[in-house]
């Protein structure tokens, strides 16, 4: 089992390096540049902002690096390095190093993983709260709903359950500030201090951002606890008389929630990073924002540090939903 | 500057909705300035506000009364005697010398200022600097400042800290993104332009840098041409005096402490929160201390919220986005505390005159007759902008209030197409008309101007949206930009130098439409440097009547600033620069009275 | 427990009269089932009837949905209420010529929505139809596998998962945008085949999932025992036990893929505006309510009309997808 983690942990670093390579190169495919917005900008400046950040160096490798490196020095370190000496190279070395420098945005005043670092631990709060929010939600009214199939009670979850992934975040988040505002005189906007800690500023927009999973996973509940329902282990529990919460508990859904662990690893990561439509609506300094706009303003550097450690969680859930497989079903674990 | 305004929701959409100062401003630009073509004089007293809409009640607006309930405090709500405005966007960067967009200068210019400033009517006034003095041919300018000028930490402001401001700037390791606003200074482009890897070319050209501090109590510039309207530039923020100790010790993050803005302005700030809000109160050490005891800006990127925030009583001033300007008037209370004058900005339909069929005068005229510009602003814009004929705003020296050629006339414009090289509307190759696509309200009204062209030239339009930064990014150069695009100019500082000149020279912005009048460069040229003010403005406005004749763009209409003010503000004042909130040039006057 | 007829020892009516006849295909059985699930049914008459709101859009429409300009501009007049709500403003007073009122740039809301149908059911199968597709048989062969293969197939699957979507977006639009793929549909065709690009990774993991359990149940070891092959085993046995979560996920894609175009088209990547008389997608719902959030204080049925129909096709996939998994679960009765 602690060799399965191991090698499944090492198999994440050949995921890294591959998305980091198309990454690096769908960004540089796009047209415009980091400072581009700025249409007042002189050319005498764009070249020095492109020399402060290492853009007038070649794309992926230096060969007249190489050649100077070589005429420079007998060292075959300094050859590769010279030959490195390009955006992805010297991008990746820092990397190597846990740095992954200075963000365009604030024209080089502070590194990506120092707004990760701040970001992640707000994003990370509510990401939280969004998902648990989606299962003690969605998993009860799963159950609910195959249980009394096709009943009044199965039709209402349904509708409760499309509402959330029917209207976009965008629409419910601006009309819940407006009712929590009208109705319950709940100011808009909330003090800075409330995002400390894990308070009660991050249940209505962790509400918001979790009604989508909230959905899928009541869906899916239902629909693999009605599976389970009529299998044959399920019918002899019953037939010898054990009680019914004890089947649904032990029998039933252990193995009607492999579908639903399948799903929230890649959702916990993503909620985890964060939204910027809810980061926005209710004003949430999270790490959902610098996903979007790195590249809608090509801020290469913070593309690439925010697409890694994204890939990095996605790679990481998905361990970790592999492993609660084997939890889930023995039988699966047996195998590995 | 440039302007910032995050669309909508979108606190994302940053760089790129920036109302552009340059060559830019895409519609998007203008996202947050409508005006109604009625009261468009700037300046009146802020009592008279405009609204134009009548006062009763619409039956049934969503809106009910904002709740005026006395509920208790939050804190962000309004205390004691601090003003609290709505911002939009949190900027990137509040550095005076890195520092280019709108929302970024608005903080700067309440915790510093320059060697003089912008006075209600934009005029240019003494502040750290009680004179200046231009020699004779205007290459050199000599600022003597006011006598025991104190930082707000009550350390000795001297002209040694605004000479630091202008080596920073120039200096290629800054590489601040509006640095080139300064290259009016001698050695100033020379600095910015050596590599930093060339050490000793470096300390060559810093040493080159027309900057003196003769005592401390003057600063000499000397200029590498003549620049009789330099003393307005020293307005800006890039001259704002920061502190050397502060910005060496602490390293290029030190912005993002609030301790460490020790500033010359009428406020210091006293805490930041990324993304929530900036705190300043008075700065008892300001020449001209403010009467507010504080002031407080408030991020709310999505209008809605904001609005709703601004009924709760959170905030004082809000930034109306158009979309929602028919509410504000049907509502019988915001109607009374909306506020709208005009903007320093124009914005138009540019051609590109290197591709067909607009290297043909004749259809250039064609759509410049063709665009109904009333119907535009009055009912797409909901009334947030004013049509205008020609290039300088009103307000701006150098306006052109007699300009009447090229005015909305569908038969005209017929004509001038027959007239054309192509003859007729069939025989025209396909045209495209790219817009930004990150401001969703965008594509509504690049519809109708397509629509507009197709109805009264029978013309066929292909709309072409691109993501802001690609949008832009294609401007740049005439090869890659297409054929049609809106675009403008938002005032760096109320000159005609820049507007003309900075824009409209040959080698400057015009290059990147394929535009070039050696006629209209020499008039420019002879506005740059003649020392007799009235010289000056009549040669800019014949280099005006000259471009604008030339029609390289289709002059279309004036934003205007937009906002909603609580009544118990006072005493604030409204100039065309008012990009982020009205007063905020000279916040020293503004006053609560609850 | 709802489970009583399962404990039945004795053979039910339904279950002798299948004994006594010959038998019936598994589709003619599934429909029989679905025919019995009334919600299921509805929502199946309601998407039939959207089908032909979309294909006869035009006559049905009471306004063009183009741009309006000069006075009929001035006369539709722009964020004009529904035309039940009488307003202060004469030009914003309903007008029942314009059902929902007008949007920003004086377009009749309601004909909007109705064109706005054709794009939500043509196009919208798109990523549904292609996500399923690959989602099904990557999800398929990577859990039944296993090994080396899994392994490289859940890689890349996180990889997938893990790329920047919105930049691939932008990639292809600047890649195709220009070609006859980035035209189709204006754009919404390129926008949607690029969804499904990126979004059957969650559908190949569902799949593999399922199939990782079920390939260590009984009935498969039974029949891997009496020899049948891996295909067959693949297709007749493990399949049809994965139709739970797919149907499922299949359900959520089409109004995923409306929404996805909503929020792409803030971050400027979104439909290519077509403004010829006779263009058949003038518009689409994630359109609308991309539009219609920006005027929710000036003209809230902008938002409420298109969200309305979002919501309610979304619960008639969703009810449909739920009666269809019924039917054609084999143990159902």
């Amino acid at each position: 089992m602690f060799g399965y983690f191991i090698r499944r942990v090492l198999a994440i670093i050949p995921v890294l390096v591959v998305v980091a390579f198309v990454t690096f190169a769908m960004m540089k495919a796009t047209k415009g540049g980091p400072f581009d917005a700025n249409e007042k900008l002189s050319a005498t400046t764009l070249k020095a902002l492109n020399a402060k950040f290492g853009l007038n160096k070649p794309v992926w490798i230096n060969t007249e690096g190489f050649s100077e490196a070589k005429a420079e020095s007998s060292n075959p370190l300094h050859w590769v390095r010279g030959f490195l000496d390009s955006q992805f190279g010297n991008f990746a070395i820092n990397a190597l190093k846990g740095d992954f420098g200075p963000t365009y945005q604030s024209r080089g005043s502070e590194t990506v993983q120092e707004v990760i670092a701040r970001r992640f631990p707000v994003s990370l709060r509510l990401g939280l709260m969004a998902t648990i929010f989606a299962l003690i939600v969605g998993i009860p009214l799963g159950i609910m709903s195959a249980l009394r199939q096709n009943t009044f009670l199965d039709y209402l979850s349904l509708v409760i359950s499309t509402i959330g992934i029917s209207v976009p975040s965008f629409v419910v988040g601006v009309l819940v500030v407006l009712l929590l505002s009208r109705v319950l005189n709940i100011k808009p906007i909330q003090p800075p201090e409330a995002w400390n800690g894990f308070g009660r500023a991050y249940i209505v927009p962790g509400i918001v951002l979790g009604l989508g999973t909230m959905a899928y996973v009541t869906r899916l509940t239902r629909s693999s606890m009605l599976e389970v329902k009529r299998q044959d282990y399920v019918r002899t529990a019953q037939a010898k008389g054990i009680a019914s919460m004890v089947i649904i508990g032990r029998h039933m859904l252990r193995n009607a929630l492999i579908p639903v662990v399948t799903i929230l690893g890649p959702a916990l990561a993503n909620l985890i990073t964060g939204s910027f439509i809810i980061e926005s609506i209710f004003r949430v300094n999270g790490l959902g924002q610098e996903f979007v706009t790195a590249i809608q303003v090509r801020d290469y550097a913070m593309i690439m540090g925010t697409t890694l450690f994204f890939a990095a969680l996605i790679a990481l859930a998905n361990v970790l939903v592999d492993l609660t497989y084997g939890f889930l079903d023995p039988r699966i674990r047996a195998k590995k | 500057m440039l302007k910032r305004r995050l669309i909508v929701l979108l606190a994302l959409i940053t760089l790129v909705l920036p109302i552009l100062a340059a060559c830019g401003g895409s519609e998007a630009t203008s996202t947050s300035a409508p005006a109604p073509t009625e009261n468009t004089t700037g300046n009146a007293a802020p009592t008279e506000a405009p609204a134009d809409t009548p006062t009763e009640a619409p039956a049934d607006t969503p809106t009910e009364a904002p709740a005026d309930t006395p509920t208790e405090e939050t804190p962000a709500g309004n205390t004691d005697n601090v003003l609290v405005v709505h911002q939009v966007g949190y900027p990137d960067i509040f550095d005076p010398q890195k520092s280019s967009f709108s929302s970024e200068i608005v903080i700067l210019a309440q915790a510093y200022e320059g060697l003089t400033r912008l006075n209600e009517n934009l005029e240019t006034v003494p502040a750290a600097a009680e004179k200046w003095e231009y020699n004779a041919d205007a290459t050199v300018i000599t600022f003597t400042l006011r006598p025991d000028l104190k930082y707000s930490d009550g350390s000795p402001l001297t002209a040694a800290n605004f000479e630091y401001a202008v080596r920073r700037t120039c200096d290629p390791e800054t590489a601040g993104q509006y640095q080139s606003i300064l290259f009016d200074i001698a050695g100033c482009g020379d600095l910015a332009s050596t590599p930093t890897t060339d050490t000793a070319a470096l300390e060559t050209a810093r040493g080159n840098v027309g900057v003196q501090t003769v005592d401390d109590s003057t600063l000499v510039i000397n200029l590498a041409q003549p620049a009789p309207y330099f003393h307005t530039v020293a307005s800006l923020w890039v001259m704002y005096p920061v502190k050397q100790e502060i910005v060496e010790k602490n390293g290029d993050n030190w912005w993002q402490e609030a301790e460490n803005h020790v500033g010359n302005g009428p406020f210091k700030i006293d805490s930041i929160e990324e993304n929530q809000e900036i705190n300043f109160s008075r700065n008892d050490n300001y020449w001209n201390p403010a009467k507010l005891d504080g002031l407080k800006y408030i991020y709310i990127p999505d209008s809605s919220v904001a609005l709703e925030a601004y009924r709760q009583g959170q905030i004082d001033i809000m930034t109306i986005d158009p979309s929602q300007l028919p509410a504000i008037k049907g509502d019988p209370e915001m109607s009374q505390e909306f506020l709208q004058y005009p903007a320093a900005t124009t914005t138009d339909l540019d051609f590109n005159l290197t591709k067909a069929p607009f290297e043909d005068p004749k259809v250039r005229q064609a759509f410049a007759y063709a665009f109904d510009r009333e119907t535009y602003c009055e009912v797409i814009r909901n009334g947030d902008c004013s049509p205008t004929l020609t290039w300088i705003p009103k307000g701006i020296p150098g306006y052109d209030a007699g300009e009447d050629r090229y005015a909305f006339d569908p038969e005209k414009a017929k004509q001038a197409l027959a007239e054309s090289t192509y003859g007729s509307a069939d025989a025209l190759p396909e045209i495209t008309l790219a817009y930004n696509s990150n401001d969703p309200a965008n594509q509504a009204r690049h519809e109708f101007i397509a629509q507009n062209y197709q109805d009264i030239l029978g013309v066929k339009i292909t709309l072409e949206p691109q993501p802001s930064q690609e949008f832009s990014a294609a401007r740049k150069s005439v090869e890659t930009r297409r054929q049609l695009n809106l675009g403008g100019w938002i005032g760096d500082y109320p000159d005609p130098q820049n507007w003309l000149s900075v824009y409209w020279r040959c080698d400057a912005f015009a290059k990147r439409q394929g535009y070039c009048n050696e006629e209209a460069d020499k008039l420019m040229t002879e506005g740059d440097t003649s020392t007799d003010p009235e010289a000056r403005i009549k040669a800019y406005q014949e280099a005006q009547k000259i471009v604008v004749g030339d029609i390289p763009s289709v002059m279309l209409y004036n934003p205007t600033h937009i906002f909603l003010v609580k009544p118990y503000v006072t005493n604030y004042s409204q100039t065309a620069a008012d990009d982020q909130w009205p007063g905020q040039w000279t916040p020293t006057t503004v006053e609560l009275n609850k | 427990m709802t489970t009583t007829s399962s404990t039945k020892v004795v053979p039910s009516d339904d279950e002798l009269e299948l004994l006594s006849r010959p038998p019936r295909s598994l589709w003619g059985d599934a429909w029989r089932r679905l025919r019995r699930n009334k919600l299921a049914m509805i929502s199946l008459i309601y998407l039939i009837i959207l089908v032909f709101v979309a294909i006869f859009a035009g006559p049905i429409s009471p306004q063009s949905p183009g741009r309006p300009t000069g006075m009929e501009l001035r006369e539709r007049g722009t964020f004009r209420q529904a035309a039940w709500i009488t307003d202060a403003d004469p030009r914003r007073t309903g007008d029942w010529r314009f059902v929902l009122g007008t949007d920003s740039a004086g377009g009749d809301i309601f004909s909007r929505l109705i064109y706005g149908t054709r794009v939500s059911l043509i196009v919208g199968f798109i990523p549904m139809i292609l996500t399923l597709l690959i989602g099904v048989i990557v999800g398929l062969i990577s859990g039944f596998a296993g090994g080396w293969v899994d392994d490289l197939l859940m890689r890349f699957t996180d990889v997938v998962f893990a790329l920047p979507g919105l930049l691939f977006f932008i990639i292809m639009q600047t890649a195709f945008g220009a070609t006859a793929l980035g035209k189709a549909f204006n754009g919404l065709l390129l926008l949607f085949i690029t969804l499904s690009i990126v979004s059957w990774a969650s559908v190949a993991r569902l799949v593999r999932g399922q199939v990782l359990s079920l390939k260590e149940k009984e009935f498969v070891e039974a029949a891997r025992a009496v020899g049948v092959s891996r295909t067959a085993i693949l297709i007749k046995h493990i399949l049809p036990n994965t139709l739970g979560p797919i149907i499922v996920a299949g359900a959520f894609i089409v109004p995923n893929a409306i929404i996805s175009e909503a929020v792409l088209s803030y971050l400027g990547i979104g439909i290519t505006p077509d403004l010829s008389p006779n263009a058949p997608f003038p518009t689409s719902w994630g359109n609308m309510i991309l539009l219609g959030q920006g005027a929710i204080n000036s003209q809230p049925w902008a938002l409420a009309g298109p969200a309305i129909a979002l919501a309610s096709i979304t619960i008639a996939f969703v009810a449909l997808g739920d009666g269809l998994r019924d039917a054609l679960d084999p143990r159902e009765q």
